[in-house]
């Protein structure tokens, strides 16, 4: 039923058009940008899914928000680095994150890679389903740069009593 | 950022790695049944055959699909289950006939499957019953944005390409009138316009389904394309179509000579073995008889009588042939200047359409019913389409009828993202 009348959220002229939501006039709805990522990854998941033989199809995870919640936790650093100025010069020190810094630090890095290392012509979503199906597998750009922050903070365990928090 | 962290934050509550898990202990027997039936084997309509027989009480599993694959023995029987289109036929009758969301499916699944649905079958047995001596009865099937149209006409078509007919499939024939990049003044008549990169294309895609019939079928007349290229009397139509692929300028000439062609042999009375039936299956028919929005090169609108593909396709319209069908459907989503809310055949085709299509057969086509819609749910169900947990309980079940209002198109938009 909402299908059939969804035509009556128009604007009342043809020369109108709504560009956003206001309390006044509710009639606009936002796009949602997550549905076309997760429809993406579940398609090449389920293809995958439908061509592998019967030992490899239980392996395959096909629902797409646990394929998100997965990578997304695949990507988080477990610790970080925060600059610390002792005696004049500023030492990169092994910190440990709040579990908020870690998800920011997750989705950042998440859509930053997608921005600036894809193909120009591709769209968003699809290339947020690669970097999020890479990320699932523990492969891919991102889960290569926590590595890098790992290794980094690896290397700078002298410094660690420099933190005074 | 923020409305993708209160995004992040629902799908937190709602989904958890252990859901999965939880989700199968609950309903152990839906979701188990459905595991068994992907692990036995890759044979599925043969698994289908042994539920089909093998249980007594009604089994859930066996109402959504059939394992009778030719579109000849669909009865009523048959209605609302789906039936796996052979590989081979989707290759050779459908490279581009399908609706674009439903050839994703077919790529997802790994299969094409189609419903088997009350106005197929209805158009199915006009066609098993008619005269074909007699000249051809006009089809049209009409109804709401994503009812089904296309694809039922997918399904009489697949009909006709078993019992051996010589197919004309025009896709959807408001590519025709937008969007044209190069159009041409035409090479044989001053006041009409050529759209070579779209009549190649068709004649190539022509080829494709009818290869068997192109040694067979010779040409009546001379054709005189340029001064020095002609095609002589007698000459077999793979030749004609493969004029008109080779050289683009004169391609939509040459699409008309092949309609010419098929027009007068179509009758199957001028030779003994060479006797076909034609069925012209036309896409969003309302292309024709409406307004084009390509303009012309002093910046005015083009009337479709003045493009030769859609003059050419007029004269097929018209019922002055005999030995075959006219299948059509009329289509809002690809119109040009034409209200979303039109569907009935008087307002898409206009006056003049109504006029010149008058005498014809009205199909309507409208959303699923129950048992149709369950036996899609199931069909989703079994493909492990639906991946939400909610989606597969009864009261998701519930939503989702709410939310599409039982329209398969508007229910395959939501099971994608779910």
């Amino acid at each position: 039923m909402a299908a059939s009348v969804r035509h009556l959220l128009k604007p009342w002229t043809p020369s109108l058009c709504f560009a956003r939501w206001s309390r006044y006039n509710p009639y606009y709805l936002d796009p949602d940008p997550s549905k076309d990522t997760l429809e993406t990854m579940k398609r090449k998941q389920v293809e995958k899914y439908h061509r592998s033989p019967a030992a490899k199809r239980l392996e395959i995870e096909c629902n797409p928000y646990t394929i998100f919640q997965q990578a997304l936790e695949n990507c988080k650093p477990i610790i970080g680095l925060a600059s610390v100025q002792k005696g004049g010069k500023s030492y990169q020190v092994p910190v440990p994150l709040t579990d908020n810094r870690r998800r920011f630090l997750a989705m950042k890095w998440l859509i930053t890679e997608c921005r600036d290392n894809k193909h120009r012509r591709t769209h968003m979503y699809e290339k947020l389903s690669q970097e999020l199906l890479a990320a699932f597998a523990n492969e891919g750009n991102v889960v290569k740069r926590k590595h890098d922050l790992h290794k980094m903070a690896e290397a700078n365990r002298a410094y660690a009593h420099y933190r005074w928090w | 950022m923020t409305s993708c962290f209160l995004r992040y934050l629902s799908t937190f509550s709602l989904g958890n790695m252990n859901l999965h898990k939880l989700s199968s202990r609950l309903y152990p027997t839906a979701t188990q049944k459905f595991r068994h039936l992907h692990i036995q084997s890759s044979g599925q309509q043969l698994e289908a055959v042994a539920v089909e027989t093998a249980s007594a009480e009604p089994n859930p599993l066996s109402v959504f699909r059939t394992s009778e694959q030719d579109p000849t023995y669909h009865s009523e029987g048959h209605s609302g289950q789906y039936y796996m289109l052979p590989p081979a036929h989707i290759q050779k009758l459908f490279p581009y006939g399908l609706p674009p969301r439903f050839q994703l499916q077919i790529k997802t699944f790994n299969e094409g499957c189609v419903m088997v649905r009350p106005p197929a079958l209805e158009l199915i047995s006009y066609l098993k019953r008619a005269d074909y001596s007699k000249p051809p009865l006009r089809y049209v099937l009409y109804g709401d944005i994503g009812t089904g149209k296309t694809m039922s006409l997918c399904h009489a078509l697949h009909y006709c390409y078993t019992q051996g007919w010589l197919i004309v499939h025009i896709p959807d024939a408001h590519l025709w009138i937008k969007n044209c990049k190069e159009l041409l003044p035409s090479s044989s008549r001053p006041s009409r316009f050529d759209q070579p990169i779209q009549a190649s294309q068709w004649l190539k895609n022509f080829k494709i389904t009818n290869e068997r019939f192109l040694s067979k079928l010779k040409t009546t007349q001379r054709y005189v394309w340029t001064k020095r290229e002609s095609t002589e009397k007698g000459q077999p139509l793979g030749e004609l179509i493969d004029q008109g692929v080779n050289r683009m300028k004169s391609s939509s000439d040459v699409v008309g000579a092949v309609l010419r062609e098929l027009k007068l042999q179509a009758g199957g009375t001028t030779e003994g073995e060479g006797a076909f039936k034609l069925a012209v299956a036309v896409d969003g028919v309302n292309a024709l008889w409406g307004k084009t929005s390509l303009k012309k090169e002093d910046r005015t609108m083009c009337e479709p009588e003045e493009l030769t593909l859609i003059h050419n396709l007029r004269k097929m319209m018209k019922n002055n042939w005999s030995g075959g069908a006219i299948l059509t459907a009329l289509s809002q989503t690809g119109s040009v200047f034409k209200p979303r809310s039109a569907y009935l055949p008087n307002e898409l085709l206009g006056e003049e359409g109504f006029d010149s299509m008058e005498p014809f057969v009205p199909v309507s086509v409208s959303n699923y019913n129950e048992k149709e819609f369950e036996s899609c749910y199931l069909y989703y169900l079994d493909r492990s389409w639906l991946q939400h947990p909610h989606s597969r309980s009864e009261e998701g079940k519930k939503e989702l009828i709410f939310l599409c209002n039982k329209n398969p198109s508007i229910l395959e938009r939501l099971c994608a993202a779910l």
